[in-house]
């Protein structure tokens, strides 16, 4: 019921929007929550296992019980509690884990069959036969338990990621929050403030005392312009620190439009801020705990906080009726502000023996019955609270009439994000509560969150700690008065188990944890509460055991005699809410998951129909299809033909290129590689190995000496980065003595293969002012630098990766466009060719790729021992020498073909002896790469067999238990066509 | 002589809020500078001499006429300048003697981003601090944009910031920047 006066809420406003189907209104300013609860809704949910009904407890992110769908088709999100749905025009939302509807739930039956549902039970129960468990209990499971839907379709909103660095980072704008940026702000440091809720204040918008003379909500809101009169100052509400991570970074979710129907255009709905603190102070406030007591998950039993926080804030009231039950002080404020909004309130049960006279006073002017060491033992009421069962002291019970049930159990401070980094919390006996342990460097915890439970004692502390936190950040200054109220110290007496219960008494209001789940788990021997926990499920629901955690260790205590101290409690982990994936995922879904790389003839490729394929980060052409080509082995066999019997053009830009300059290359590059590159004349080109520092082969490419002091080395596309930081780290740590300076070009050149018969014809045709390149004048292996395209500088290789003659023409990127365009226009009958074309190709030729270069082979094992100098030192020289590298029976390069030529092969297949049974002892070694070979007219493959070439003429079986293949092959030298060399050589 | 922009084919967006510009910077000379071992000095007089430009320090870049020098590295710097040339056959004859010199013009592409909400917008690509006491005019740092390793320049207090990344990164770059500018940017 809304009252006629106060609350923060802007009652000229009017706030349609709908619940279950139904039609309400509410004001700006309200909560989901407390527009519902002023239009009298008491029933907000179904409990998870039990179904059992359930109402409002909280008034905060802490809240168990209130989880609601909100909104609809594609944007419905599920288990968002109302407390902090901010209430919007058009909102709609609907109760979850109900069927068909809240008042009336068929799954209720769950409740009488508690009994047979105790902690454990479906592990316990649905064993046998285990085959069972995925197909049948599972699913069925799944659908009985659960909480709310998620829309099922892709998320219409965008988020955002984003980087703040600041001095001090305040967590949370209650009343020490506040004094802390305000102190550190005003020093000049550059301030963050996060606040989850919409409006800075914490639990000062909730009570009725004074900060300053002024009413708390009015201070708050004169502190935030303060704060905004400091230009280094950045208010960050409905943002919540969710993580603390290691170096000071903290992780936050900033709740951007999720107050509105939906994100403006470009608006990201929410944004995950990584935010770089020099230091910070959490003030995170405090939550308070729900009392376990017989009945106490009843509608309408409520935090006495969230009680005040409706009363004051909301001005709602969620009862008419109301009794409280309370453990010290902090009820007692609860019977103030029930009392001065004209609520009744019936009784108040306070677990002291002997009440201050004052507060008895107050009870008698109230005509609220008083019960001082009283218990509650029932609660009435089908769906919704209607009596309360009260245990006086000496044992008597009386049935009170209520509709509200204001539980005052003392407060837990949010330590959660001190945890974060594998602190645990330390009890502390004088405050009844576990507090920070070893802190993140450079946190310091302020007000309720390190204890302090009055608003005067939150105000100093913050004001301290921001003092102390822009000291260390390097603000120096004078540390003002604290802003004054004039609250007394709370007592913080806790309730934690209320004997003599005649009812259910629930720990864990979310997962449907009771006492006597966590009695069982002693009982079947768990001590420690990480099992406990991890058994009973208590806490692991989507409110973390806000409430409920460290009630449930009080429990655990008191059922193993133990200490809290002793006991102790589980381990705190980020996030502290729950944050979407789409949050941290960013803009990174979808085509944006990744970068991608495109080569400088990526626009031509794509103009000729081109396929790509994802190759790391570049996109490549893999084949390009032409009319009545239906599946990609024709288009291969069809560009193969074409550049065996023609000429080609591939795209080779992806390639690793790094250009290398100085005088000692020479002696860098014998390092490097296994052959001797220093006696490679200027305008010629070498193929060379590298090896890691184990002997084995880390990759291979050519290199060009184009200038006496000007190199171009190529990589394979996979290892590019990694052989410029193997360059990098020769270069700075074995021989930073030589004058050598290396940069990475792939992107500089553009580079295409012109490959095939007629190859030398296409390319006399591109390049400016027909210069000699016959074979005299440019033979195999020439390097050298032309012109093209009227005056473009141009790199010509007369290299081959095909077997073809063929040449790599590259220019400056820019113009790779160009250039490709200008090599089609030729009139020589040049085809496209793409990467499955390059790799059938380089397969007949026997050429080692991704497949043979595994990191697991040696040069010695890809046939090319003999490339290893004897004359000089190079990387990997001495660990390839071990004997089990060169033991002859290590698998070793070879070619197959199937014996049966209509026959396929299969890379990954294993090879055997013939007659040999298919087990691991007989494998021999395994195939590489496999392809259709046009030019054979059959497919072919390299493998990696023992002992290889001594073998060649013998058959093998390629077994293939995977895909069913056994196929006989017959051991061949890796190089089906051409082995000479003749047709490269021209 | 047909060049084709790094950021051909990308498309702009429809301008929602012109809080801050990006446009490519084109065309762009760079040399890559490494300083032989002991050289540096001999390097830097030889700038000085010839451009009259100081070489700057570790996290900075420093500019004399049109000729702008980039950290990029120990011992490590990007000579650049906004137009096309010889600028590789410029530099040789003056500093080739005391540093390897590489041609790095069309391995770059540079988007530059200006105006007041630049910083805001670059907050959500770069995990750096590009705030006034951290970063300003004359600063630059090697960092990523969304996934993309980038070079960061401010240029002058706007703010004006240059991005500079791999040639072949350029259109997820721009696709970045898109996305992070969404609402507060104009991109052409």
């Amino acid at each position: 019921m809304r009252l006629a006066t106060g609350g923060l809420i802007d009652r000229a406003s009017r706030l349609p929007f709908r619940f279950d189907g139904r039609d309400y209104a509410g004001h700006a300013g309200d909560t989901l929550a407390s527009a519902l609860l002023a239009a009298g809704v008491r029933l907000f949910g179904r409990s998870f296992k039990y179904h059992r009904p359930r109402g409002l407890l909280a008034a905060g992110p802490e809240e168990p019980n209130a989880l609601m769908e909100l909104r609809t088709g594609a944007r419905r999100e599920p288990n968002i509690p109302a407390t902090l749905i901010e209430l919007y025009a058009g909102l709609e939302a609907a109760s979850q884990n109900r069927f068909p509807s809240l008042r009336f739930d068929l799954m209720a039956v769950n409740g009488l069959l508690s009994p047979l549902l105790p902690a454990g039970f479906y592990y316990k129960t649905f064993m046998w036969p285990p085959s069972w468990w995925e197909r049948l209990y599972e699913p069925a499971i799944r659908r009985a338990a659960g909480l709310g839907r998620a829309s099922g379709v892709a998320d219409p909103d965008h988020y955002e990621r984003a980087h703040l660095f600041c001095d001090v980072l305040v967590i949370g704008a209650g009343p020490a929050g506040l004094a802390a940026a305000l102190s550190a702000g005003r020093r000049g440091a550059r301030v963050v403030l996060c606040e989850a809720d919409p409006l800075l204040g914490g639990r000062l918008l909730a009570e009725t005392g004074e900060v300053d003379g002024r009413p708390g909500a009015d201070w708050a809101a004169s502190a935030e312009h303060a704060l905004r009169d400091c230009p280094e100052v950045r208010i960050m509400r409905r943002t919540t620190v969710f993580g603390v991570y290691d170096h000071g970074v903290y992780g936050a979710l900033e709740r951007v439009a999720d107050h509105r129907p939906q994100p403006d255009p470009h608006e990201p709905r929410q944004r995950a801020w990584r935010i770089v603190a020099r230091r910070s102070v959490l003030a995170a406030g405090a939550i308070e705990r729900f009392p376990i007591f017989g009945g106490n998950d009843r509608p309408g039993v409520m935090l006495a906080g969230a009680v005040r926080a409706y009363l004051n804030r909301y001005a709602v009231t969620p009862g008419r009726n109301a009794v409280v039950l309370t453990g010290g002080g902090d009820g007692w404020r609860t019977l103030d502000d029930l009392a001065r909004h004209g609520i009744r309130v019936a009784a108040v049960v306070d677990r002291r023996a002997v009440v201050p006279p004052a507060s008895a006073n107050a009870a008698g002017r109230l005509g609220a019955r008083l019960y001082p060491g009283g218990r509650v033992v029932a609660t009435h009421g089908a769906v919704g609270l209607r009596a309360i069962d009260v245990a006086d002291a000496g044992g008597g019970v009386h049935r009170i009439q209520a509709d509200l049930l204001a539980v005052a159990g003392g407060w837990n401070p949010a330590i959660h994000l001190t945890c974060h980094l594998g602190a645990k919390p330390v009890w502390d006996d004088a405050r009844a509560a576990f507090l920070a342990g070893a802190l993140p460097p450079g946190m310091t915890v302020a007000g309720a969150a390190a204890g302090h439970f009055s608003t005067a004692e939150c105000l100093a502390d913050g004001t301290r700690t921001g003092c102390e936190a822009a000291d260390d950040a390097g603000f120096p200054g004078v540390t003002p008065p604290p802003p004054r109220a004039d609250d007394a110290a709370g007592d913080n007496a806790p309730i934690w188990i209320i004997p003599g219960a005649r009812q259910k008494a629930f720990v864990d209001l979310q997962h449907d944890v009771a006492t006597s789940d966590v009695a069982l788990a002693h009982r079947e021997g768990f001590v420690s509460v990480e099992h406990l926990k991890r058994y009973t499920t208590l806490g692991m629901a989507t409110d973390q055991g806000k409430t409920s955690g460290v009630a449930g260790m009080a429990v655990m205590a008191a059922a193993t005699g133990r200490s809290m101290a002793d006991t102790g409690t589980t381990m705190f982990r980020p996030p502290y809410t729950p944050v979407a994936i789409g949050a941290l995922a960013g803009h990174h879904r979808g085509q944006d998951f990744r970068p991608i790389r495109r080569t400088p003839g990526h626009p031509w490729a794509h103009e000729q129909g081109a396929n790509f394929i994802e190759t790391g980060p570049w996109l490549r052409a893999q084949w390009f299809p032409r009319d009545g080509e239906t599946d990609w082995l024709r288009s291969v066999t069809r560009e193969v033909d074409a550049v065996r019997g023609g000429v080609g053009l591939c795209d080779v830009s992806t390639l690793g290129k790094i250009e290398i300059v100085g005088p000692d290359v020479g002696a860098f590059l014998d390092l490097l590689y296994i052959n001797t590159f220093s006696t490679l004349p200027v305008g010629r080109t070498r193929y060379g190995v590298m090896l890691r520092e184990d002997g084995f082969v880390f990759d291979d490419g050519t290199v060009a000496r184009l200038e006496a002091d000007r190199w171009v080395m190529t990589t394979t596309t996979a290892n590019a980065p990694r052989v410029l930081q193997h360059l990098e780290f020769v270069h700075q740590v074995l021989r930073p003595d030589l004058r050598v300076a290396f940069v990475s070009v792939t992107d500089q050149w553009a580079q295409f293969a012109v490959a095939g018969p007629r190859s030398r014809e296409v390319v006399a045709a591109v390049l400016d002012a027909s210069p000699d390149i016959s074979d005299a004048a440019f033979p195999f292996m020439a390097a050298g630098a032309f012109s093209v395209l009227g005056g473009v500088a141009a790199r010509l290789f007369r290299i081959s990766f095909s077997g073809e003659r063929a040449y790599e023409i590259g220019v400056p990127s820019a113009h790779g466009d160009a250039l490709a365009r200008a090599i089609m226009a030729t009139p020589f009958g040049i085809v496209p060719y793409g990467l499955e074309a390059l790799g059938v190709m380089r397969i007949e030729k026997g050429h080692p790729a991704g497949g043979e270069l595994n990191g697991q082979t040696t040069a010695r094992d890809l046939g090319m021992g003999r490339m290893m100098s004897t004359r000089k030192d190079f990387i990997g020289r001495a660990l390839a020498g071990r004997p089990a590298l060169l033991d002859p029976q290590r698998p070793t390069l070879v070619g197959l073909r199937p014996v049966d030529r209509g026959a396929r092969l299969r890379a990954g297949a294993h090879l055997l002896p013939p007659d040999a049974a298919n087990v691991v002892e007989h494998d021999q070694g395994w195939v590489t790469s496999v392809a259709y070979s046009p030019s054979l007219g059959h497919w072919m493959g390299l493998a990696m067999l023992a002992n290889g070439p001594a073998r060649h003429g013998e058959r093998v079986r390629a077994y293939d238990p995977v895909r069913e293949g056994d196929v006989t092959v017959e051991v061949v030298p890796p190089c089906f066509i051409d082995p000479e060399g003749a047709r490269l050589r021209g | 002589m047909a060049s084709l922009s790094a950021f051909a084919g990308c498309a702009p967006v429809v301008p929602t809020h012109e809080g801050a510009v990006a446009h490519p910077v084109e065309p762009l000379s760079v040399v890559s500078v490494n300083a032989w071992r002991g050289g540096t000095a001999a390097l830097a007089d030889a700038l000085r001499a010839a451009f009259g430009l100081d070489l700057p320090e570790p996290g900075r870049w420093t500019q004399a006429g049109d000729l702008a020098a980039v950290w990029a590295g120990p011992g490590h710097w990007w000579l650049q300048r906004e137009r096309a040339g010889a600028l590789l056959a410029e530099l040789t004859p003056l500093v080739g003697a005391h540093a390897g010199l590489i041609d790095i013009s069309d391995a770059r592409a540079v988007l530059r981003v200006r105006g007041p909400a630049a910083r805001d917008m670059l907050a959500s690509l770069l995990p750096i601090d590009l705030h006034p006491r951290a970063f300003q005019p004359g600063h630059a740092a090697t960092t990523v944009a969304a996934h993309v390793g980038v070079q960061v320049r401010q240029i002058d207090a706007a703010p004006t910031y240059d991005l500079s990344c791999a040639r072949s990164f350029a259109g997820s770059l721009w696709r970045a920047v898109d996305l992070a500018g969404a609402g507060r940017i104009r991109l052409g």
